[in-house]
């Protein structure tokens, strides 16, 4: 089966400016975060990818068709916008009434339909006969993601959908969003903010500069990167020992342990091959006799790959 | 109360592609504008000049029947017969309207040419100077945030993401425009049309072509005015903006059509003002040319070639502006 959505060689430029360079990317089911700092191309991104800007060269294929210049394709397609676009005037129901009969919904069981969607994004039911223009900011996110998903899209793109959202309701929103692509839809979501998809998914698309940094699993991603050595937390009882007998292998860089850290029985490993250090750090613990009581990589997360992709490089003059 | 299923809701129905797919959204945006105070004003003023029509009409008729019913001198001594008299206002109407076309032979007119022309005359009037004045009123206050509304709150974006083209929301906004134009132009006319038909005897069977006339110019000025509108509306974000733009427009060409013509004594100029050339298409509509006519009272003879070029011109100019705004919104 091929990919959901497909990007090929898409470049966008804006006037002399260039937003987009030659992405290519395959997105599968489930739930994908485009991530990149403000001004990676995210957004502009995400508009080909609905076939709402046209690409300058290049081609999205969403679907196996040409994203752009078939409305048709919007049956399948749900936008939750960065922006908000309301008729400021309309009462909740009316928009997404109106929004979903636009979107092809037949009039026969569409006020169920609309009542449970607005149930469904946590909108309060007292809300939904006031003005959008009375809306808070969290309001206005739940009301533009049940536009987004009424007439149930395959594909669905959330354009930072936790703007403005409180934790409970970020936490809402995560629950929705992982149901979408618990039933098989998939899932594209954009921020800027790590810790919100980090609980959502480990795949990604990494954009800086108009540019893919990285694309796929994030674990898969870090261990690509071998230029930069994983850091490896391990809490034992005898970190000293421990430390004395790994700075000995040849997959070790370096060894970190002071006062501080004996004590707490917490012992820092530099190491390039983490695959083989997981596998000999068992090994020698029981040679020693050292109980491990916990192993962690504070680099095997996505935090981590987006501050060395991003950050880093950009320092270096990478881009 | 409702318990509903906190689980994602799969859509088990089909879709509906029907061939309008703009009509959702003409709905809501009529319901939108009604809830307008200013529309229900304009509404109002619409609907006043035909309530006069149709008073003038009936009161007239009544008070010719009472003369029938007294003893007929004008018979005795050799004139129509009450049957073959026209309402009063009617004659008087026609006498003028001969008398301004170089129609010497006015007595030898027929009842049916005379309810004709009466006709023509009444309905040209009726929408050029009344109606024309709402229009103008009711195209800006429908039209002039249509679009600029939506490039400021980002709706057009929304649009777009649903499965209708760049086209059905072009017509989906002219609907709503052409709706408004048509309520208070065609529906009037229809209101003073139906009262002269139950007044005035015999008159349905002689005017009745003029309701597709009557539709037709509706229709007409409804079309350029919405798309001229729309133009307007895409120019900006502000729906101020398009207002004054139309006013302007409108006032100042009319305005400088007339002083130009005046001081230039040359006619043509008169097609300089943007309405002027409603009321010469329309005119060749309703009675060949003649109705229009410079402030002197002569009528403008022209090739109808000049108005349908410039208001032409001006529809395609409004189309680009239009296309412009939408293309800089998916391209954003």
């Amino acid at each position: 089966m091929g990919p959901i959505i497909d990007i090929r060689e898409v470049t966008k430029w804006y006037g002399s400016v260039i937003a987009l360079t030659r992405i290519t990317a395959a997105i599968g089911p489930g739930i994908t975060a485009l991530l990149g700092p403000n001004g990676a191309g995210k957004s502009t991104l995400i508009g080909i990818m609905t076939g709402q800007i046209r690409a300058t060269r290049g081609e999205v294929r969403v679907l196996g068709s040409p994203v752009w210049g078939d409305p048709e394709l919007n049956h399948h397609i749900g936008l939750c916008n960065q922006h908000d676009n309301f008729y400021e005037d309309l009462h909740a129901v009316d928009f997404i009434t109106l929004m979903a009969k636009l979107s092809g919904l037949p009039r026969k069981g569409l006020g169920d339909r609309v009542r449970e969607m607005l149930h469904r994004v946590g909108l309060e039911e007292k809300a939904w006969s006031r003005s959008i223009k009375t809306y808070s900011k969290g309001m206005r996110q739940r009301t533009k993601l049940a536009q987004a998903l009424m007439h149930d899209p395959r594909v669905v793109f959330l354009d930072e959908p936790m703007t403005g959202l409180d934790p409970v309701g970020r936490h809402e929103i995560t629950a929705i969003i992982r149901d979408i692509a618990a039933r098989g839809g998939s899932v594209v979501v954009s921020t800027h903010i790590l810790h919100e998809v980090m609980t959502m998914t480990d795949q990604i698309l990494l954009l800086a500069n108009g540019r893919v940094l990285a694309e796929g699993d994030v674990h898969e991603i870090r261990s690509s990167l071998e230029n930069h050595p994983y850091r490896v937390k391990i809490v034992c009882d005898r970190p000293r020992a421990l430390a004395h007998v790994l700075m000995e292998e040849d997959c070790v860089e370096a060894v970190e342990l002071d006062h501080d850290m004996e004590r707490r029985g917490e012992l820092a490993l530099s190491t390039r091959r983490a695959d083989i250090l997981f596998e000999l750090l068992p090994r020698r613990a029981r040679e020693l006799g050292v109980a491990l009581r916990e192993l962690s990589s504070p680099d095997d997360n996505l935090e981590a790959v987006f501050d060395f992709l991003v950050h880093d490089r950009a320092m270096k003059g990478g881009f | 109360m409702a318990v509903f299923d906190q689980g994602y809701q799969r859509w088990k129905g089909e879709f509906e592609r029907p061939r309008l797919r703009w009509l959702p959204m003409v709905r809501y945006q009529i319901a939108l504008t009604l809830k307008r105070r200013l529309i229900w004003l304009i509404l109002f003023l619409a609907i006043v000049p035909s309530l006069g029509f149709c008073g003038v009409i009936y009161f007239s008729t009544e008070l010719a029947d009472e003369f029938v019913r007294v003893p007929d001198i004008e018979a005795v001594l050799g004139g129509p017969s009450p049957e073959d008299r026209l309402n009063p206002l009617i004659e008087q109407a026609v006498s003028e309207i001969s008398r301004q076309r170089g129609i010497d032979e006015v007595d030898q007119l027929s009842r049916a040419d005379k309810y004709w022309i009466a006709t023509c005359y009444a309905f040209y009037f009726f929408l050029m100077v009344p109606q024309s004045f709402v229009v103008l009123l009711v195209t800006s206050a429908v039209g002039a945030g249509l679009i600029a509304q939506d490039v400021r709150s980002n709706a057009l974006e929304i649009y777009l993401t649903k499965p209708i083209t760049a086209l059905d929301y072009i017509l989906g906004k002219l609907a709503v425009i052409v709706f408004f134009i048509l309520l208070t132009t065609f529906l009037p006319s229809m209101l003073v049309f139906s009262t002269a038909a139950m007044t005035l005897q015999g008159y349905f069977d002689v005017a009745w072509p003029i309701v597709p006339r009557l539709l037709g110019a509706c229709l007409f000025a409804s079309l350029v005015n919405g798309i001229f509108m729309l133009g307007l509306s895409s120019l900006a974000k502000s729906s101020r903006y398009a207002t004054v733009i139309w006013f302007a427009l409108c006032m100042v060409s009319a305005l400088a059509s007339f002083v130009l013509a005046g001081v230039t004594e040359n006619a043509h100029w008169l097609f300089l003002g943007y309405r002027n050339n409603f009321s010469f298409l329309i005119g060749e509509m309703f009675g060949g040319g003649l109705m229009f006519t410079i402030p002197r009272g002569e009528p403008v003879v022209a090739s109808p070639m000049i108005p349908i070029a410039i208001l032409g011109a001006i529809v395609l100019l409004s189309v680009v502006i239009m296309r412009k705004t939408i293309r800089s919104a998916e391209n954003r």
